[in-house]
């Protein structure tokens, strides 16, 4: 990967890098420091980095810095996101969401942020965590229900 | 297949996008034919999370790295291509300052040319510089006048006192008109023979070797001077004779040459005669 090749990285995987952590983290200023930290390995290990491969790459460092370091310090305390002016769909139902998805525990969470805002498929995301493919779709079809139940206990509240 | 032990995995495999159309299409099937199953499968279809784009990294600038100056390297090719081109353009802008004259007539053979128009000098004692063959081949081509080749400038030219040699008077003193007219005709046979040998050597170079012919010594004295270097080098005479043969070489070929640079024409086009041929070359 050449310098182009990495600033194009920065332009086009920044924010979703960003939001990735700072649902991950739950800190926007830890999010800023997944998101430095992690194009900071990325500019290091540019001659490694096949082209086509930065998103990836920034992902699994930024996964683990996000779900493994934070864990480990246990200093993940959930906040609410940065403020968010943009609400697609429903906004009371999106709110749910954001709730439902701080029932989660982090690498929980991870998987499905990296299936839902990002698209990737199971074996994608498995070269990211490290998982194996299966181990990530047990885990998301674990996050899904507890989502679809906290979403339906919810309701029945509302 | 879709059933009630595996429906609710479909439905998750679905959430993820991870279903294949007709594993999707048998779903939906499955969940109309048991309604009951349409509101777990309306909720595992609404939990999908969706990025919010207001959520930006603001800080990019910082992130991102000076793209180095773009370095252009050329390949050999190229490199030897644009060589080639600069090697061109200088030697024809050479052609093109140093080429006022129209058309040249290179003679390959002139000075045999020079010595055979010595042979009617026997007859008539006047040599002139331009040859009988360059005359001819100027007047064969008319249309494009023909420069003179730069025999007057070379010192070949066989000076007047060589018609003085020629002239000389019967030595013998003879009164038979017939064996007065022998004589005479020995006498100017010798004197061609030696000219023939001072134009071949003084034709080439200031090193050419002049021969010793007494009525030449007053009328050459820059020649002579030219040939006491030669004549003072401490080799042999056989020697020093293979060096002016050599030194006439030389010349013929420089002599040549120089005519050829004067052959330019304009800036397309370069004749060249040679013989009764005439030789134009088109870019």
């Amino acid at each position: 990967m050449e310098v182009i090749e990495y600033n194009t990285c920065v332009q086009e995987w920044a924010d979703a890098l960003f939001r990735f952590a700072c649902k991950c983290t739950g800190q926007a200023d830890d999010a800023h420091d997944v998101v430095q930290s992690s194009f900071e390995v990325l500019w290091q290990k540019r001659k490694d980095v096949e082209p086509g491969k930065g998103k990836a790459f920034l992902f699994q460092v930024a996964y683990r810095q996000s779900v493994d370091n934070y864990r480990k310090r246990s200093r993940v305390t959930f906040t609410e996101a940065p403020e968010e002016s943009y609400s697609p769909g429903n906004p009371d139902l999106k709110k749910i969401l954001d709730r439902a998805l701080d029932q989660l525990d982090e690498q929980s969470r991870a998987l499905v942020l990296l299936k839902d805002y990002e698209g990737y498929r199971y074996e994608e995301i498995a070269q990211i965590t490290g998982l194996n493919e299966s181990q990530v779709k047990v885990y998301l079809h674990r996050a899904r229900k507890v989502l679809k139940e906290y979403l339906v206990s919810v309701e029945n509240v509302l | 297949m879709v059933t009630w032990e595996n429906y609710e995995e479909y439905m998750m495999l679905h959430a993820d996008g991870e279903l294949q159309p007709a594993e999707a299409q048998a779903l939906v099937a499955f969940v109309s034919a048991n309604p009951e199953l349409r509101e777990e499968f309306e909720a595992y279809g609404s939990i999908k999370l969706m990025p919010d784009a207001a959520v930006v990294y603001t800080n990019k600038e910082a992130l991102l790295k000076p793209v180095p100056a773009k370095r252009i390297v050329l390949s050999a090719w190229q490199r030897l291509s644009i060589a080639a081109s600069v090697a061109a353009i200088i030697f024809i802008s050479l052609f093109n300052l140093r080429g006022t004259g129209n058309e040249v007539a290179i003679n390959e053979t002139e000075p045999a040319a020079i010595i055979s128009s010595l042979q009617p000098a026997v007859q008539t004692p006047a040599v002139t510089t331009a040859t009988p063959a360059a005359t001819n081949e100027v007047a064969a081509i008319p249309e494009v006048p023909a420069t003179e080749m730069p025999v007057s400038k070379k010192p070949t030219v066989v000076p007047t006192h060589v018609p003085g040699h020629l002239k000389a008077p019967l030595r013998s003193g003879t009164q038979d008109p017939a064996m007065a007219q022998a004589e005479q005709y020995e006498i100017n046979k010798i004197a061609v023979t030696e000219t023939q040998e001072y134009v071949l050597a003084n034709a080439a170079a200031p090193l050419a070797v002049i021969k010793e012919i007494p009525g030449l010594a007053i009328a050459l004295p820059a020649a002579e001077h030219k040939s006491s270097i030669l004549d003072n080098l401490p080799i042999e005479d056989i020697k020093k004779d293979g060096i002016a043969l050599m030194a006439n070489a030389v010349a013929n070929t420089y002599r040549k040459m120089d005519a050829f640079k004067h052959s330019v024409t304009d800036e397309k086009n370069i004749t060249v005669r040679i013989e009764k041929k005439r030789l134009v070359l088109s870019f």
